[in-house]
């Protein structure tokens, strides 16, 4: 009796022990997968808005490059200050583009770069004003969130049109900022921002 | 004692995950060699003018179709591809026509930036006395490439009822 009794601890120990290992390796060979997904969920809980900045061909017909690259820095720099959470597009850096640029192909960079919307900035320079900014928030799908335009019209030079245009611009942001299509930092995500 | 065995067995029993197998973590992607010199279809993926375009002003492009290497497809059709402009000439007041090229540099494969190489290049028409015309590639011209060195890549997918690929699998 003793003999059968020794037999079944063993064979207990044996059972207890043998299918726990290979599921204790798994989970050890597991855990930094599923960080991953942990740390990716946590990531994708910040929403984050992709800005494009177009160059209209009129703009390139009877403006300067350097009054579009102006206005693609006060852009960004200001939607930095105001915390607007900016997806970056890892791949390729896009961000603007001087010659056009399908609507089609603004949404698949978006998408690559993880956004929930998209910021489309058009910089123009119709007949009759030296600088129009029209800018377009989008979802995902396509469906327009809001739309401002400002442009300018005075002055005789292009310089005094810039400055009365990129104030006009921030006003009319300011009124989405933190709304729909336009999500600021969370106080999670804030100091990865500023690392990087 | 017997029912205190018992009592352990069926604890030992129902604790331990047997059921385990059935919770293996997915299969890896097969890896593939990507061999340097394979023919990518590209298309634009927006338009270059000579009016607006700079040297070193990035381009976007796509996958015309799916890329695949034996039976399995690395990169499917509308992945990004990106190049730059190296050239870019504004046409002139004495008939000279305005010039556009570009490089291609990267495509990408996955989580993968895989070196790619190819070139196209645009003239306007030339004209005498009277300004030259703007060249422009207009969003959708083909552009063709090259796998610039043999790389490794995830396998995306393989096409249905295909048999064990000929490639050589790596790890």
């Amino acid at each position: 009796m003793r003999t059968v009794c020794s037999l079944i601890k063993t064979a207990v120990l044996l059972l207890v022990a043998f299918p726990a290992m290979p599921s204790i390796a798994q989970e050890q060979s597991m855990s930094p997968q599923s960080a991953g997904p942990a740390s990716a969920a946590a990531t994708a809980g910040q929403q984050k808005v992709f800005v494009f900045v177009q160059r209209t061909d009129r703009h390139g017909k009877y403006s300067s490059p350097e009054v579009f690259h102006n206005v693609l820095q006060d852009i960004f720099a200001y939607l930095k200050s105001k915390n607007v959470a900016i997806a970056v597009d890892e791949f390729g850096g896009r961000d603007h583009a001087e010659s056009a640029t399908p609507l089609d192909t603004v949404f698949s960079i978006a998408a690559d770069a993880n956004a929930n919307s998209v910021m489309y900035v058009l910089v123009d320079r119709p007949l009759t004003k030296w600088l129009k900014i029209s800018v377009q928030s989008f979802d995902m799908n396509r469906k327009q969130l809001w739309m401002e335009e400002v442009s300018s019209g005075g002055g005789l030079s292009g310089s005094h049109g810039f400055e009365v245009c990129t104030k006009k611009i921030h006003a009319q942001i300011d009124k989405h900022v933190g709304q729909d299509g336009m999500p600021i930092l969370t106080a999670e995500t804030e100091p990865v921002e500023k690392k990087q | 004692m017997k029912t205190r065995f018992l009592a352990v067995v069926l604890f030992a029993v129902f604790s331990t995950p047997i059921l385990a197998p059935s919770q293996e973590a997915p299969k890896a992607p097969k890896k593939v060699l990507l061999a340097e010199g394979t023919e990518v279809t590209l298309r634009m993926a927006q338009d270059i003018s000579s009016r607006a375009a700079r040297p070193g002003e990035p381009v976007e492009l796509k996958l015309a179709e799916d890329l695949s290497v034996g039976d399995a497809i690395v990169a499917k059709a509308g992945a990004r591809a990106l190049g730059e402009v190296v050239q870019a000439k504004r046409p002139d007041f004495w008939g000279e026509a305005g010039e556009v090229s570009l490089r291609v540099h990267f495509l990408r494969v996955g989580d993968q930036k895989v070196e790619i190489r190819g070139a196209l290049g645009s003239a306007g028409t030339r004209y005498i006395i009277i300004r030259g015309s703007q060249a422009i590639i207009k969003a959708g011209t083909p552009v063709k490439a090259f796998v610039a060195a043999d790389v490794e890549v995830k396998a995306q997918s393989e096409a249905a009822g295909s048999g064990p690929s000929t490639t050589p699998e790596s790890h």
